[in-house]
């Protein structure tokens, strides 16, 4: 639980910042880049509601956790590694590894998918308030837009990537962490190892798990 | 009782131990004695588990660590209770917390008990104020002291110091000592530490093994240790300091 409120509750802020500014954007982006009285101005709804969903809260809110988190999970466990305190607790018989990683690893798993349908709804909100705010698309065609072609098939698919990334988000820094030998300057670098590997990999099963459930 | 036999060790191309064979007292405090990167704490590492011998048997009442499974050298870890030489206490939990934490792991006491008897550890180590404190705020000594209340928390049949007083001033550090030596036969451990100073050495060494390069050089006692003006390594390590070594001038040893 505790890890649980850390590392989910303690990232709402900043995925409530990202979000709403990035609904904000797309919206704005995609009004001044079909300016046609051929387009429906609902398209502008549907194009920010697929980005979010399908894209950006999953994937680039998942690199921004790997930084915010990652890093965090990278550091707290080498610095336990460096100062003894993982061979304390092995040394009490606990295994250490099951006891630091675990909850870590569950945390996120849980946790992730929940961030990612706040982001939505963040996301989804803010281009609704800037739309209309800013007369680039009324209300109602943003939600008729937001509406339209709804597939829960891409909600699912969405949650299936927010849950693999959550996986890795706690798992590869956890490892790095882990297995740090040396000092301060060890820590730190395999906080940026963590952050770099993880990113990586959290790339590729976004593209894997993207050609493996869309195409 | 902890019997070590024929203990080899080597980091890569390095050997740290070179057949290491001895027999700690039970019940009484033993001290590992030798210059930094001898390979004290490696024995200690060794005898707990956390390192694996290359080569020779760890015994434990004759039952032998190194081969056991991970559950018999879980149970074996119950009855060990560890000082580091940092202290590594965990600093997510306060002071109370550390202390109650492998009564937690391993014991069947209600919450109330644990703090109970954690209160009881903490005022064993003249810390009863410092409870609700966090490892951050507390001083070398006051870490020491914690960390020996939660090293002797599960009730240990045996309890390691890895340099208990590295990092404390020379008044601290006897009270240090003076704590080991009480805890020690008021709970029948049989207590290892792993030391370079000649104090606690003279202060509270029953039966002393040097260390000289990953070999065990020599074993005593230190009403012993003064009298070996022979083993040149012996002496070289205890007179190692300019005050004794003037003290040695002066008394012609």
């Amino acid at each position: 639980m505790r890890e649980m409120y850390v590392m989910g509750l303690g990232s709402l802020p900043l995925v409530s910042v990202i979000s709403f500014f990035v609904g904000a954007v797309i919206v704005i982006q995609t009004a001044t880049n079909i300016d046609s009285a051929f387009i429906p101005k609902y398209l502008i709804g549907f194009t920010a509601k697929q980005s979010m969903v399908l894209e950006f809260s999953t994937t680039v809110i998942g690199l921004i956790l790997v930084g915010k988190v990652g890093s965090a999970i990278a550091t707290e466990i080498g610095t336990m590694r460096i100062t003894e305190q993982i061979d304390a607790l092995e040394i009490m018989g606990v295994n250490s590894a099951s006891f630091l990683i675990l909850p870590k690893v569950l945390a996120l798993v849980i946790m992730n998918p929940i961030l990612m349908i706040y982001s939505d709804f963040v996301g989804i909100l803010s281009g609704m308030f800037v739309g209309e705010l800013t007369g680039l698309c009324p209300l109602n065609d943003y939600i008729i837009g937001a509406r339209y072609y709804f597939k829960l098939y891409e909600v699912l698919y969405a949650t299936i990537k927010a849950l693999a990334f959550g996986f890795i988000i706690a798992s590869v820094p956890s490892y790095y962490g882990y297995y740090v030998k040396g000092g301060a300057v060890e820590v730190g670098a395999a906080s940026t190892r963590a952050v770099v590997s993880s990113s990586i990999m959290l790339l590729i099963l976004n593209y894997v798990i993207t050609q493996l459930m869309l195409l | 009782m902890i019997t070590l036999k024929n203990i080899y060790k080597s980091f890569g191309e390095r050997e740290v131990l070179k057949d290491i064979s001895l027999k700690f007292t039970p019940g009484e405090i033993n001290l590992l004695i030798g210059a930094s990167g001898s390979g004290k704490t490696t024995i200690a590492k060794c005898i707990v588990g956390l390192h694996a011998p290359d080569s020779g048997e760890i015994l434990f009442d004759d039952q032998n660590f190194v081969q056991m499974t991970f559950d018999q050298k879980r149970k074996i870890r119950q009855d060990i209770g560890f000082l580091f030489q940092g202290s590594a206490l965990f600093d997510s939990m306060t002071v109370l917390e550390n202390v109650m934490f492998p009564m937690q792991m391993f014991s069947d006491y209600s919450k109330v008990e644990m703090k109970d008897r954690a209160s009881e550890y903490l005022e064993k180590v003249e810390l009863s104020h410092a409870h609700d404190l966090f490892p951050s705020e507390l001083s070398g000594g006051m870490m020491k002291r914690v960390g020996i209340a939660r090293a002797i928390s599960s009730e240990p049949k045996y309890l390691f110091c890895d340099e208990p007083n590295s990092g404390l001033d020379p008044q601290t550090s006897v009270i240090i000592d003076e704590l080991i030596s009480k805890l020690t036969s008021e709970l029948k451990t049989t207590t290892i530490i792993i030391t370079h100073d000649m104090n606690s050495v003279m202060s509270i060494g029953q039966n002393v093994f040097f260390i000289y390069k990953g070999e065990l050089n020599w074993q005593g006692s230190n009403k012993e240790i003064l009298n070996n003006p022979s083993n040149k390594e012996l002496s070289d390590f205890v007179y190692a300091s300019s005050f004794l070594k003037e003290v040695r001038k002066k008394i012609n040893l």
